[in-house]
């Protein structure tokens, strides 16, 4: 996956400075960066919401010249947040999702995936019934349900998620983010929006960092999550230290320098 | 969440199988109620002497004729095309909106529709010869469908920003459009002469009553091809009740759904308005019935409504010509009184909720 000076203006407004950007499969390549810094925006050109200037490949192939239907083949997206119309239950939403894919009719796999989200046995439910954080989840067991084998014939399928553990608990965050890594190791490739510094250092392989519509800076988490990068990039004043035994950087908000003694 | 402790509404059956027999049920309704509407009626015509007639092979009588082959058989058909006509309009409008409320007649696009009549039958006259040569009894229709065209891509464009639709808006929008095309055809109508005042009157009066043969053959066509195009858009409309990014996503062309369901509903909704003059509501109670009793999956829903859609616009019709017979009252009015309690109940109950 790879996008080539990507140039996204809104309005009048240039949103996105030439943006380069690669993800390789069989790795959890996250996108950090502070409010309106341009990662959503970025992801949103990769699957195509949004008008672009560059160019951007999905397995060698431009996806400007694919239709809708074999962008779906290659890749899901989880949305920050979908709204459902109508009264669809839980399994007729997961349905939708793999009725885009290649996984065919198969009439076990929403449960299935519902498993994989920890939602087993709410597929009869309303999904208009469910918390937010349900949702977010249903919403995931969608996307999986159409990309549900992350590579066949050594052609690796796409996750792309924009935030995808905002609205959800600890427990959830961590079953989300396991769902990520565990697709990236069977050989998929994951593309992740993500706020929270610890989660991305825990889960992810590679880390893009945006700053003002343009690439701050890219590598390993160790290599990227560091105090130069909170003081520049977040305004923050705070240490990044090494959990114990572990090359993964972490930091605590209540280490935050304030400058008052 | 006051939900979590409330028992859970489950849906432990197979919707979809649900739905595929409710068709069944729907085709067999659809049948029993033509048989009814073809055997009511303020006459003493008989459908049952006349089958009889016909099953020992004897001529039918120039009464039963009359009133079963050329009053009441082309009223019957008619009935079906536009109530299922209504109703596929409803359907592929809600989609479009993603809103169960939207519907031609509430939104202005019936009264777009209605416009494009009254303007061909008062102005029509002032066209090239050639173009009435050409257009023949297909004017009123053709005028309808733009009519009902402009409006509806007119009401999307106001109501939708970034694919989201706002509802406020939309049911605003429709109202001022209902308006604007009101007050046009008003003045139409005050320039109008005896004679097209006539037509209008039979038009405007929303009813079966004028069914012809030739009603038929100019509308069947068209909202054949509405009905044809609306298998082609269920997935899209599903798609699109999540978004049109989503919708994108799960591999949509979003653009394409979109333009079909905006010309199947001006195609379908104007052919009914130029037929049949404005019947109201059908659109928004039978999508909501069948929403309720097998789900809101377009790819049956489609059909379904179609179908139910007929057989509700017949029952109307019916209603119609006995409760007042000899006379009859215009179906409008019976269709209101069914259908405006259903559209206060979801704006009701959806107050409160996303969306609104």
């Amino acid at each position: 996956m790879q996008a080539n000076d990507i140039r996204v203006s809104i309005g009048r407004k240039d949103i996105l400075h030439g943006v380069s950007f690669r993800a390789e499969p069989g790795k959890v390549t996250a996108i950090i960066g502070p409010n309106g810094s341009g990662k959503s925006t970025l992801l949103k050109a990769m699957t195509g919401e949004h008008d672009y200037s560059g160019r951007i490949t999905l397995n060698g192939q431009d996806i400007r010249a694919l239709k809708p239907w074999e962008l779906a083949a290659l890749r899901g997206v989880l949305p920050q947040a979908a709204t459902v119309a109508f009264p669809y239950t839980v399994t007729e939403i997961v349905r939708m999702g793999q009725m885009g894919g290649l996984a065919g009719d198969d009439p076990t796999l929403p449960a299935r995936a519902l498993t994989r989200v920890d939602l087993a046995g709410f597929g009869p439910r309303f999904y208009s019934d469910l918390s937010g954080g349900e949702q977010q989840r249903v919403q995931l067991a969608r996307v999986l349900a159409q990309v549900w084998e992350p590579s066949t014939d050594g052609q690796p399928r796409w996750l792309f998620l924009d935030e995808p553990v905002a609205s959800l608990d600890i427990a959830h965050q961590f079953t989300v983010l396991d769902v990520a890594r565990d697709f990236a190791l069977a050989g998929g490739g994951v593309v992740v929006v993500m706020h929270d510094l610890n989660l991305t250092a825990m889960f992810a392989d590679k880390v893009t960092v945006m700053h003002q519509g343009r690439i701050a800076a890219s590598g390993t988490p160790a290599d990227t999550i560091t105090r130069g990068l909170l003081q520049d990039v977040y305004g923050c004043s705070i240490d990044v230290s090494r959990a114990p035994g572990k090359d993964i950087p972490y930091l605590l908000p209540q280490m935050r320098d304030t400058g008052v003694a | 969440m006051t939900a979590a402790t409330e028992q859970a509404a489950l849906v432990e059956v197979d919707r979809r199988a649900l739905a595929q027999r409710m068709t069944w049920v729907l085709a067999a309704l659809l049948g029993v109620v033509s048989l009814s509407s073809l055997a009511v009626g303020a006459s003493d015509a008989s459908l049952w002497r006349a089958l009889g007639d016909l099953a020992q092979g004897n001529a039918l009588s120039t009464l039963d004729r009359v009133v079963l082959v050329d009053i009441r058989l082309p009223r019957l058909i008619m009935g079906i095309m536009v109530g299922g006509a209504l109703a596929l309009s409803g359907v592929m409008m809600q989609g479009l909106f993603r809103n169960p409320l939207a519907d031609p007649g509430i939104v202005g696009v019936s009264a777009g529709a209605g416009f494009g009549a009254i303007l061909s039958i008062v102005l029509g006259g002032m066209l090239p010869v050639a173009v009435l040569a050409w257009a023949g009894s297909w004017l009123t229709a053709i005028a309808a469908f733009l009519g009902s065209w402009i409006s509806t891509l007119l009401l999307y464009r106001v109501s939708t920003r970034r694919g989201q639709t706002s509802v406020a808006t939309m049911l605003l929008a429709g109202i001022a459009l209902g308006a604007m095309t009101g007050a046009l055809g008003g003045t139409l109508v005050y320039m109008a002469d005896d004679q097209q005042l006539r037509d209008l009157t039979f038009w405007g009066m929303g009813s079966l009553a004028a069914a012809t043969w030739t009603k038929i053959a100019t509308a069947a066509p068209i909202m054949a091809l509405a009905a044809v195009a609306s298998v082609f858009i269920a997935r899209g409309l599903n798609g699109l009740s999540m978004g049109e990014a989503v919708a994108h996503h799960i591999g949509i062309n979003v653009q394409r759904t979109k333009n079909i369901a905006i010309l199947s509903v001006a195609a379908a909704t104007g052919a009914a308005v130029a037929v049949s003059g404005g019947i109201g509501f059908i659109g928004i109670v039978v999508p909501h019935l069948l929403r309720l009793s097998t789900g809101p999956d377009h790819h049956r829903l489609l059909p379904n409504a179609a179908l139910l859609g007929a057989s509700l616009l017949l029952a109307a019709d019916m209603i119609s010509r006995v409760i007042v017979a000899p006379a009859e009252l215009p179906i409008g009015i019976v269709t209101a009184i069914l259908g405006a309690p259903v559209f206060l109940w979801i704006l009701l109950r959806r107050f409160g909720q996303l969306g609104m």
